[in-house]
C-alpha cells in the first residue's frame, strides 16, 4: 500500500487488482513519477478483489469515492468475471456502479467487448505505446477530479 | 504473469492475454467434462446402427426407385412395341380389303368376268409377292338347286370333268367357288366347295350379303388344308349385286345378292407376312373372340417355345374389328424383350447399397469400438494423462498455437524485466555509468531484440490463422500507402518505382500488406546504399496479379535463398541488422496460404534480388 498526501485536492483513490507484481509496481511508480496523490489498496486477483469489496478481507476498501483498475487474466478468478460478479443483479448497489478500468495486454475484440458490455468506465492498453503508464496515471487523476462520481 | 481459466470459454482462452500452458483447468470442469464424454459415448454407442439403417434404407430406396424406373421405361416400350404390332395388322388388313374391292371392281366393271380375266386380274396382282399371308383370291355364287345341274354341267365342260358343288346333297341354296386363283394344288381342293354350307363360313357371308360391307369369318379350318402343318384360317368376303348400285335395304341386298368375292386366310403364313416369321422379343397370340379363351385360339407367335412355364412381366389384350369381326390380341413380353429391363442394375444397386452399407457400418463400428476403448482408456488415467493424449492427438495448428501463446506468455515476463531495467536506469541515474551503463543498454538492446523475435513468432503463428477479408481496392494506392508507412520510419529513404497494370482489385488486402511490409522492410533494413532504389510491378493475369518486389541492394547470394524463406534465419548478424529472421518465413507462409508460391531470384543488374509472386483474385462466389 502506498499512500501520498497532496493538500491541494481531492485524493486519487484506487483498488487495484492485478496479479503480477511489476505490474503493480509499475502502476505505483507511474503515480510516483507524476507526483500525483494516490491511495492504492491491492488485490491479488479477482477473489481478493471480490472479497476486499464485500469487507470479507484484512486489507480495507479504499475510501470513497474510488476507481477500480483491473487486469484481465489473472489466476483464480480473472477480471472479466470480477466484473460480471461486480454487474450483477444481486450485487450491492454500492459495488455495481463502481467506477471499473480495465487495464490488460489483451488486444483481442472478444475481451473488449465483453468488458465494456459490462460497464466499464475505460479499457487500458499495459504497452509502452502513447505515453504508457504516466499517461494512463495522469488520465486517472484528471478523470478523478472531473468526474462525478455515483 | 499466471493467468486463470475464464470459466465460460476455457477453451478459447489461449488467445487472451498471458495464459500459460502450465495452468490447469480446475477439477470441476474436468468433472463436467466427463460427463460430456459419457453423452456422446453413448450417443457414439448408437452411430454405427444409425449409419446402418439410414444407408440400408437408403440402399433399399435406390434399388426400388432403379427398378421402378427401368419397370416404367421398360412398360413403355413394350406398348410402344403392341401398338406397332397392332398397326402394322390393322394396316395389312386393310391392304387386303383393298385388294378384294379391286375384284368385286372387276365384275362391277364387266358384263360377264370369265376364268381367264380373274386370273389375268389376279395373276395382276402379284399376290403372292405383293400379299403375303393371302392364299388366294376367288369368286363363290350363288347356285339354286334347280340350277345345279346345268351349273355343274357348265362348268365341267369348261375342262374340269369332276367338278362338282361338294359337299354333296340337297340344300336350299347352294354357294360355289367357281373362280379361285393361284389355281394351284391347294386352291383346286375348294374348287366347288359350298361355304354356305358350313355354319362358321354362312354366319360371314350372310353378315357381308346383309352388310354390304367386307365381312371376315371366325376361325376355320380352310379346305385348302392338304398337307399335316394345318393351320387356322378364315375368310374375307366382299359381297357382289350384280352392276347395279348396292341396294340400300337388307332385304333389297338379299335379293340382289350374286356371289361374292372373298379370300382365304392361313392364319401364321399371314402374320408371318406382316410381322416377319417369329417375333423374338414378345408373343403374339391371336383368339377369334372378343375375350381370350383356349378354343379360340387363332395364332400363336411363339408356339410355346419360349414362354413356357413363366408368367410374362407385361402383357396385354387388345380388341380389334376387321371385317365387322373381334379378334382379341394378347401380346406378352418375352424374356428377350425383359433382359432389356435390365433388372441386372437394380440388383446391383441392391448387392453395391447392402455391401456399402456394411461397410460403413463395419466403418462406423470399429470408429466407435476404437473411440470406446480410447474414451474408456481415458477414463482409466489420471486427469493429467487425459489432458497429454488430448494434446498428443493435436496437429499441427496447435503447434502454431502453441508458438502464439508461448510467445504471447514470454512478453509478459520480458516486459517486466524491461520494466526493471528501465526503473534501475532511473533510479541510479547519473551514477550508472561506465561499463555498468554500457551493460544496461546492451540488456535493454537484448530485451527489445527478444520482444521482435517474439512479435515476429506471434506474427507467424497468426499467418495461417487471421482472415483477411476481400476488399476492393486501388492497388497502386496499396502499394504507395504501404511503402509511405514503412519508409519514413527509417532514416534510410529508398525510391519506390511502380510499375502496375490493373488498377483496382479485389483481394484479401490485410495479408497482402503483410506481405509487402515485410518485403518493403527487408529492403530498407539490408541495403547498402543511401540512394537505394526499390522496384515494384504488378501484373494482371487471369486468375491473380503477378508481383515482382526487388531492390539494388547487395541481393541474397543463390545459394542462401532456399534459407532465407526458414525460420530464424538471417542472413547477417543480429549486432548488425536486428532481425527476428522470421520476415521471408511469415511471407511465404502467408503466400502458400493462398495456394500460390513466392521465390527470391537475381535482378538482372548485377545488384539486388527480387522476389516474385502470384496473387489469387478473389471473386465473391469464391467465398460463398
Amino acid at each position: 500500500m502506498l499512500q501520498m498526501q497532496d493538500a491541494a485536492g481531492a485524493k486519487l483513490n484506487l483498488l487495484l487488482v492485478e496479479d503480477d507484481e511489476i505490474d503493480r509496481k509499475a502502476v505505483r511508480r507511474a503515480f510516483h513519477r507524476k507526483k500525483l496523490p494516490v491511495h492504492i489498496v491491492e488485490a491479488m486477483d479477482g477473489q481478493e478483489a471480490l472479497d476486499i469489496l464485500n469487507g470479507r478481507s484484512d486489507h480495507k476498501l479504499p475510501p470513497e469515492p474510488f476507481i477500480i483498475l483491473l487486469d484481465v487474466n489473472m489466476p483464480k478468478m480473472g477480471g472479466l468475471e470480477l466484473l460480471q460478479q461486480l454487474r450483477a443483479e444481486t450485487a450491492d448497489p454500492k459495488i455495481r456502479n463502481a467506477i471499473v478500468f480495465v487495464l490488460s495486454t489483451s488486444e483481442a475484440a472478444r475481451d473488449l467487448d465483453r468488458a465494456y458490455a459490462l460497464n466499464i468506465a475505460g479499457y487500458l492498453l499495459k504497452s509502452a505505446e502513447k505515453g504508457g503508464l504516466d499517461a494512463i496515471a495522469e488520465m486517472l487523476w484528471s478523470y478523478r477530479q472531473l468526474v462525478i462520481f455515483p | 504473469m499466471s493467468a486463470s481459466d475464464y470459466p465460460l470459454e476455457p477453451a478459447r482462452q489461449q488467445l487472451g492475454d498471458g495464459l500459460s500452458l502450465r495452468n490447469v483447468p480446475e477439477p470441476v470442469s474436468a468433472m463436467a467434462r466427463e460427463g460430456i464424454s459419457q453423452a456422446t459415448a453413448k450417443v457414439s454407442l448408437a452411430l454405427p446402427w444409425v449409419a446402418l439403417v439410414l444407408s440400408s434404407l437408403l440402399t433399399v430406396a435406390a434399388f426400388y426407385i432403379v427398378k421402378s424406373d427401368s419397370k416404367a421405361r421398360a412398360l413403355e416400350r413394350f406398348d410402344f412395341r403392341r401398338a406397332q404390332i397392332v398397326e402394322a395388322i390393322d394396316e395389312r388388313m386393310i391392304a387386303y380389303t383393298q385388294a378384294l374391292r379391286g375384284g368385286l371392281a372387276l365384275f362391277r366393271a364387266s358384263d360377264e368376268v370369265t376364268r381367264e380375266d380373274w386370273r389375268t386380274y389376279i395373276g395382276t396382282l402379284n399376290i403372292n409377292e405383293l400379299y403375303p399371308g393371302i392364299q388366294g383370291m376367288g369368286y363363290a355364287e350363288w347356285v339354286r338347286p334347280a340350277d345345279r345341274a346345268a351349273y355343274e354341267a357348265g362348268i365341267r365342260s369348261e375342262g374340269f370333268p369332276d367338278f362338282a358343288i361338294r359337299p354333296e346333297g340337297e340344300r336350299e341354296i347352294y354357294s360355289s367357288i367357281v373362280f379361285l386363283e393361284p389355281f394351284d394344288e391347294r386352291n383346286r381342293q375348294a374348287f366347288g366347295y359350298d361355304m354356305f354350307s358350313q355354319e362358321t363360313r354362312r354366319r360371314a357371308m350372310e353378315l357381308a350379303r346383309d352388310s354390304g360391307e367386307v365381312a371376315i369369318s371366325g376361325r376355320v379350318t380352310l379346305v385348302q388344308e392338304i398337307s399335316a402343318d394345318v393351320q387356322a384360317g378364315f375368310l374375307m368376303y366382299l359381297p357382289y349385286y350384280g352392276n347395279a348400285p348396292t341396294p340400300e335395304t337388307v332385304m333389297g341386298r338379299r335379293a340382289a345378292s350374286r356371289g361374292f368375292v372373298y379370300s382365304p386366310f392361313r392364319m401364321r403364313n399371314l402374320m408371318e407376312g406382316i410381322l416377319g416369321p417369329g417375333l423374338p422379343d414378345v408373343r403374339l397370340e391371336i383368339f377369334d373372340s372378343e375375350a381370350v379363351s383356349a378354343d379360340g385360339l387363332m395364332y400363336d407367335s411363339d408356339s410355346g417355345r419360349q414362354s413356357a412355364d413363366r408368367p410374362p412381366l407385361f402383357q396385354r389384350n387388345q380388341r380389334i374389328v376387321i371385317g365387322q369381326h373381334s379378334w382379341t390380341l394378347r401380346i406378352s413380353s418375352l424374356p428377350e424383350f425383359e433382359k432389356l429391363l435390365d433388372p441386372q442394375k437394380s440388383y446391383f444397386v441392391l448387392i453395391a447399397g447392402g455391401f456399402t452399407s456394411l461397410l460403413i457400418f463395419g466403418v462406423a463400428w470399429s470408429f466407435t469400438r476404437t473411440r470406446q476403448r480410447a474414451e474408456q482408456l481415458a477414463a482409466d488415467t489420471t486427469l493429467a494423462l487425459n489432458r497429454h493424449s488430448q494434446e498428443l492427438a493435436r496437429s499441427n495448428e496447435d503447434l502454431e498455437q502453441f508458438a502464439y501463446v508461448a510467445s504471447h506468455d514470454l512478453k509478459a515476463p520480458l516486459r517486466g524485466i524491461d520494466n526493471l531495467a528501465a526503473w534501475i536506469e532511473e533510479d541510479l541515474g547519473d551514477r550508472l555509468e561506465g561499463e555498468s551503463r554500457d551493460n544496461m543498454r546492451l540488456l535493454r538492446g537484448r530485451v527489445r531484440r527478444l520482444e521482435a523475435l517474439l512479435n515476429d513468432l506471434l506474427n507467424y503463428s497468426r499467418a495461417r490463422r487471421i482472415e483477411s477479408p476481400v476488399e476492393t481496392v486501388n492497388l497502386e494506392e496499396t502499394i504507395r500507402a504501404t511503402w509511405k508507412l514503412l519508409n519514413t520510419a527509417t532514416p534510410m529513404s529508398l525510391d519506390l518505382q511502380l510499375k502496375l497494370t490493373g488498377e483496382t482489385a479485389d483481394i484479401q488486402v490485410s495479408a497482402l500488406e503483410q506481405v509487402l511490409t515485410n518485403l518493403f522492410s527487408n529492403a530498407i533494413k539490408h541495403h547498402d546504399r543511401p540512394d537505394g532504389r526499390i522496384f515494384v510491378s504488378v501484373v494482371e493475369q487471369p486468375e491473380s496479379y503477378e508481383f515482382i518486389v526487388g531492390d539494388d541492394g547487395p541481393g541474397i547470394p543463390p545459394d542462401q535463398r532456399e534459407r532465407a524463406f526458414q525460420m530464424f534465419q538471417t542472413l547477417r548478424p543480429r549486432d548488425e541488422v536486428e532481425g527476428s529472421g522470421m520476415g521471408l518465413a511469415i511471407i511465404r507462409k502467408i503466400i502458400e496460404r493462398m495456394g500460390s508460391s513466392i521465390r527470391a531470384e537475381d535482378r538482372g543488374e548485377g545488384r539486388g534480388v527480387q522476389f516474385r509472386f502470384n496473387w489469387p483474385k478473389v471473386s465473391a462466389s469464391d467465398l460463398a
